[in-house]
């Protein structure tokens, strides 16, 4: 008796578990959730056409898309080719979308049905094999030319003729030529006042005219070329420069200090020259010219 | 510093100063380039004039060189099309074909088309059908090639729609099978010729 109580409770239970495992496979939601093909207008297309078609797929995240049953690019019969396949998947959720780009090369005498073919997309879910059916798509293809043949003047059957190369574009040459031309004309702009070309900013070409004045000076007369050397560098200071102020002139001048031994040399030796009675030696007129060439550099940006 | 920066002034006055001249060259090529074609489309379009016995002859006998960019070149095919000196257009085509952007291969490859188109529609005049049936099957593949490129050519479309009907194509083996066949073409016996002469 009370075998048979627990052999009919087993058989009740299995009953119950069964129940309840199909009550929950009708709540799990079917392997592909949408299935939409977008297609444009079906008339008026003409021979060389192209027809655009978008596949709009949603799956479960456990059903993947056989790539492989997506058609290939090329020709699919006679007259259509598949020119451009795109496929975009989104596996998080589930999400396909594939863009057909399909060409026509019918030749129809009149208006004329023709049809897409349709295909089969494949998809795996757990090993199993799922297919979704993309329908064929029927369309009409009018013809360009009138049935009759068109002769032209001289009598052959009408064709249109070459086109006529455009001239070649200069626009981008242009571009570039005034760009070129712009950057050049600034640039050698900056560089004729960093080298003193221009009259207008004299504190650019100081060292410039004192250079050429030294060079034409007359050996009697070099004490004068000391003096022009002086009044230079307080052209430059903007007030009297002495031996003692130096150290202030290279804080506001710093380029200097690249001759600032040669500065402090000038000025004892301008002194020794000027006020001590020392004559003026030829190494010592070579090493001060040396000096302004170089403060001539320094005053161009070279140094 | 001060010096490296002057170094660089230098540097980029003598880069602009380059960009500029080799511009300015590129602008007198490109000006030596439109010149040569304005003057092949004008003999082109005198060819047509004189074909249609408009003007007299007045074309160059002698061909003067020409530039070596493909519109270039494709202005001197269209020219030598039209004079129907079609194996000389065929060998330039030949270079053009597959260069420049997209609307010149287009044009070029449409040139290509109306090149075999104009050859078989003269064997067909000297009663020669085999001759003309290889040709057109040629310019019916290079205005493919042209649509496929830009498929708005509506010249392309207008004379492979001729083409096509010079030369039909049937993909309809026995009335049971659908007009659009979804079979991929055999290589056997895939055209047909025939030339309409116009309706009754």
């Amino acid at each position: 008796m009370k075998e048979r109580f627990f052999s009919l409770r087993g058989l009740a239970l299995a009953g119950l578990l069964s129940l309840c495992l199909a009550g929950c496979a009708s709540l799990l939601p079917p392997p592909i959730s949408r299935f939409e093909v977008q297609t444009p207008r079906p008339f008026g297309y003409l021979i060389g056409d192209e027809i655009h078609h978008r596949i709009i797929i949603n799956t479960r995240n456990d059903v993947k898309l056989n790539v492989n049953s997506v058609p290939a690019k090329g020709e699919l019969n006679r007259w259509l080719n598949l020119n451009e396949v795109s496929l975009r998947t989104d596996s998080d959720s589930g999400d396909a979308v594939i863009d057909l780009t399909y060409q026509v090369f019918y030749a129809p005498n009149e208006v004329k049905m023709l049809s897409i073919p349709g295909f089969n997309l494949q998809f795996t879910q757990a090993g199993q094999s799922v297919e979704q059916a993309v329908p064929a798509w029927p369309f009409t293809l009018s013809p360009v030319k009138e049935l009759a043949v068109r002769k032209d003047e001289q009598g052959r059957q009408y064709m249109r003729p070459d086109v006529l190369p455009e001239s070649l574009s200069t626009a981008n040459h242009w571009l570039g030529f005034y760009a070129g031309l712009t950057a050049a004309a600034m640039l050698g702009g900056y560089l004729s006042v960093l080298y003193g070309l221009w009259p207008v900013w004299p504190k650019r070409r100081i060292f410039k005219r004192l250079l050429s004045r030294l060079e034409r000076l007359p050996e009697q007369q070099r004490q004068a070329g000391l003096t022009d050397v002086h009044h230079a560098f307080n052209q430059l200071h903007g007030k009297p420069l002495f031996a003692n102020h130096l150290s202030a002139f290279f804080e506001d001048y710093p380029q200097y200090r690249a001759a600032a031994d040669g500065i402090a040399w000038f000025y004892a030796w301008s002194d020794r020259v000027l006020f001590g009675g020392q004559a003026m030696a030829d190494g010592d007129w070579d090493k001060l010219r040396q000096l302004c060439r170089l403060c001539r550099d320094i005053e161009c940006g070279k140094r | 510093m001060r010096a490296l920066r002057h170094k660089l002034i230098w540097t980029a006055l003598a880069a602009s100063v380059l960009l500029t001249a080799t511009q300015l060259w590129s602008l007198y090529r490109i000006y030596r380039e439109n010149t040569l074609i304005a003057e092949w489309v004008g003999w082109a379009e005198q060819s047509e004039a004189h074909q249609l016995g408009k003007g007299g002859d007045g074309l160059p006998d002698v061909s003067p060189s020409y530039g070596n960019t493909p519109q270039v070149r494709l202005a001197r095919a269209i020219y030598l099309h039209n004079k129907r000196r079609y194996s000389e257009a065929l060998d330039i085509l030949s270079l053009v074909v597959g260069q420049g952007d997209r609307r010149l291969q287009a044009q070029s490859r449409y040139s290509l088309g109306n090149l075999y188109l104009s050859q078989a529609q003269d064997e067909v005049e000297a009663g020669r059908i085999n001759q003309a049936m290889p040709l057109l099957t040629l310019a019916k593949q290079a205005y493919r090639q042209a649509l496929t490129l830009d498929s708005g050519f509506w010249d392309a479309k207008y004379n492979l729609e001729s083409a096509m009907k010079l030369l039909p194509e049937f993909d309809r083996i026995s009335p049971n099978q659908p007009d659009d066949d979804a079979t991929k073409p055999s290589q056997l016996w895939t055209t047909v010729p025939g030339f309409p002469r116009g309706l009754p």
